[in-house]
């Protein structure tokens, strides 16, 4: 192995380590290493629940209870695979159980048809581009915007995105395809993409 | 307004900029979400030995109040002598309350308003020296800050609060870290500063730190 592979290797199997150990701690109650995990992981989650949701109150909410579902879960991480991908797989299922719940709770108050696309504003009348972008993007079905969001907003590849939402990663692939060709339908009257 | 229409040649290009612009996220609220995760998972059980500050618990009112003010005084008259000083018991009143509880924390508000400042004054200080060793720039305020809060920290050693034994085991630690701090040598700042940042590690004293806000800023809610 080289030598630089090595070391990359060697320090991958420390940070392993020093989980392993916290994880301990935190299934003993240390509130301390548990501060420590939430520190460590926090700002990645929200960053991404903020992403799909577009909500401060609602992406503050999800965090929350995606560190709690995280704490009382942790006994049954095995360690397959980093704390950070396990974590994410909770966002992901906490923020689509909790967007179903806002979807049925707005359907309940008001008519579907003239209900917004739930993110932060609507912006139906702004003639920018890049405003009809996020429209479009806002109006995308949950699974096709989770994926657009985790792969072109936030940069993950489709393995991650595949564990996150638990599907195939060539599921990942033809949501991300499906997703793109309703945003390119969406904006062909307002843009003259040259690809 | 100017469209932006034309800037944009490729649908490439423009879900790049997405990445920029969409639902752009703002600083995660970490102490408020910790307050909420806190409260939920180790509210109800909260493992022994952890002593949680609650507001419902009140000192006498004079005691804290002397301890404020003596901590007032203490920044104004002392400051020169803070860092080789014996702990300024001096300017504590010495006379101690009854507890009232059977767990011994002693808090108020005008104690909790002390603590608090204190406690968020020594975070920003300590989370400032990461960069501050990265870019060699360990100024004379820092210093200058450290010994300030020193000065506080002896206060509350010699105060009341101590009692609690969370927060002595903390306030134990910052003093040794503020210590440190305190007596940087104008020159080799850096290198000692990585040490000061590596014991910081070792002994968890800044997650310690969050929760100790947490726990006196829960008591608020």
């Amino acid at each position: 192995m080289p030598r630089a592979a090595f070391a990359i290797e060697q320090s991958r199997l420390n940070d392993r380590t020093e989980e392993r150990a916290l994880i301990t701690r935190v299934l003993s109650g240390d509130r301390v290493a548990a501060r420590q995990m939430y520190d460590a992981h926090a700002p990645r989650v929200h960053r991404l629940i903020y992403r799909f949701v577009g909500d401060t109150d609602l992406a503050k909410e999800l965090t929350q209870d995606t560190f709690v579902r995280a704490f009382a879960q942790l006994g049954t991480f095995r360690g397959d695979a980093a704390l950070s991908t396990w974590l994410r797989q909770i966002a992901v299922r906490t923020t689509s159980n909790g967007m179903r719940k806002v979807k049925t709770f707005r359907r309940r108050e008001t008519d579907l048809d003239e209900a917004h696309p739930i993110g932060v504003t609507t912006r139906r009348a702004d003639p920018d581009l890049r405003a009809r972008l996020a429209s479009a993007i806002d109006a995308l079905p949950d699974s096709l915007r989770l994926t657009v969001v985790m792969h072109d907003i936030e940069g993950y590849t489709h393995a991650e995105i595949a564990t996150a939402m638990g599907v195939a990663e060539g599921t990942c692939k033809s949501r991300l395809f499906d997703a793109r060709a309703v945003l390119r339908k969406a904006l062909a009257e307002f843009a003259d993409f040259k690809d | 307004m100017m469209s932006n229409n034309d800037e944009f040649d490729s649908f490439e290009e423009l879900m790049r900029d997405a990445a920029r612009t969409y639902h752009t996220p703002p600083e995660p609220p970490l102490d408020e979400m910790w307050r909420g995760i806190d409260r939920e998972h180790f509210g109800a059980a909260a493992p022994a030995g952890v002593v949680r500050v609650r507001s419902s618990i009140i000192a006498a009112a004079g005691i804290a109040a002397a301890l404020v003010v003596g901590v007032g005084v203490g920044r104004y008259v002392f400051p020169a002598r803070a860092v080789d000083s014996p702990r300024a018991t001096d300017l504590v009143i010495a006379r101690e309350p009854q507890p009232r509880d059977t767990m011994g924390v002693f808090v108020d508000g005008a104690y909790e308003a002390a603590t608090n400042r204190y406690l968020g004054q020594t975070v920003a200080l300590l989370a400032s020296l990461p960069r501050e060793a990265r870019t060699g720039d360990a100024s004379t305020r820092l210093v200058a800050q450290a010994t300030e809060l020193l000065t506080t920290t002896r206060l509350l050693l010699d105060s009341p609060a101590a009692r609690d034994p969370e927060l002595r085991g903390l306030l134990d630690d910052l003093e040794l870290v503020l210590a440190q701090i305190a007596r940087l040598p104008s020159t080799q700042r850096t290198s000692e500063l990585d040490l000061i940042t590596e014991t910081l590690k070792q002994r968890d004293v800044v997650p310690r730190l969050r929760i100790a806000v947490a726990d006196i800023a829960s008591s608020n809610d």
